[in-house]
């Protein structure tokens, strides 16, 4: 019995989300953060995704979530897979040190590539030292 | 036939496999290392598909040897050039390379290979010999 009701789970998972149509998963894709005195630097891996499959948006609870839609097609049959084709959704809370108006993105080579500027007031500001 | 596998374990290996797919962050499997490639089989072509997002087009290399095609090239930090603190990292950086067995007779001369949006996709023809035949039933 728990051998067929594994096996069940196994086709049914199998067939949702390794095939090429969607199932309404979506993979949480790798990033780089990086920081520096201007504020953040985020890359992100959407390979697969043109310019117009990316959503960028931020919401008043300042959470900053990353969108893309893959446009890249598979056909014939499966030999080896590593990977799902899937879309792209990942989230992140931003904190209020960062101006979220000025927040730009570009995407080259399937990287996008977002910058979180941090709030001019929040800037470190070097203090000049007289001798 | 026995049951070698206690269910419990095969679910649990299914919830590893599962995460694995969909996080994409869990990369201590050996074979799970950058690039992750799909292969295809129609009945035309063989086609292998890597996701290397970041690498320039002028740094890949793909190679057809003995039967064996070999993927290279070389990915950079993204930020090379500014001062900055790299305060999280799940991209692998550096370079790369893999190879796949083809197991098919291949007409090599006619293999081609398209880079966009960070996939790089290589088709290889079949040869004639290796394409699937039809076989004709004739009726009486």
């Amino acid at each position: 019995m728990t051998q067929e009701i594994a096996k069940k789970e196994n086709q049914e998972l199998g067939t949702a989300c390794s095939q090429d149509e969607a199932c309404g998963c979506t993979v949480s894709p790798d990033v780089d953060i990086y920081e520096n005195p201007e504020g953040l630097v985020v890359a992100v891996d959407l390979p697969g995704v043109a310019k117009e499959g990316v959503k960028l948006e931020i919401d008043e609870a300042d959470i900053l979530s990353i969108r893309g839609t893959r446009r890249d097609t598979e056909s014939g049959e499966v030999v080896v897979r590593q990977f799902v084709r899937e879309d792209y959704h990942r989230t992140f809370s931003l904190s209020d040190a960062f101006d979220k108006e000025k927040i730009t993105a570009k995407l080259e080579d399937g990287v996008l590539e977002i910058r979180i500027p941090r709030k001019e007031a929040l800037k470190p500001k070097r203090i000049e030292v007289k001798l | 036939m026995f049951w070698k596998v206690s269910p419990w374990e095969e679910l649990g290996l299914l919830r590893n496999q599962l995460n694995d797919v969909f996080n994409r962050q869990d990369r201590t499997w050996g074979s799970r290392s950058f690039p992750l490639i799909n292969v295809y089989d129609t009945q035309e072509n063989v086609v292998v598909v890597a996701e290397i997002p970041g690498v320039r087009k002028e740094e890949i290399g793909v190679v057809m040897e003995n039967g064996v095609l070999t993927l290279s090239g070389k990915r950079n930090s993204h930020l090379k050039d500014e001062k900055s603190d790299l305060i999280l990292s799940e991209r692998s950086i550096g370079s790369f390379e893999k190879a796949v067995r083809i197991s098919v007779k291949v007409k090599e001369d006619q293999i081609h290979a398209g880079y966009s949006d960070g996939v790089l996709t290589v088709t290889l023809p079949k040869a004639d010999e290796a394409k699937p035949k039809t076989i004709a039933i004739k009726v009486n």
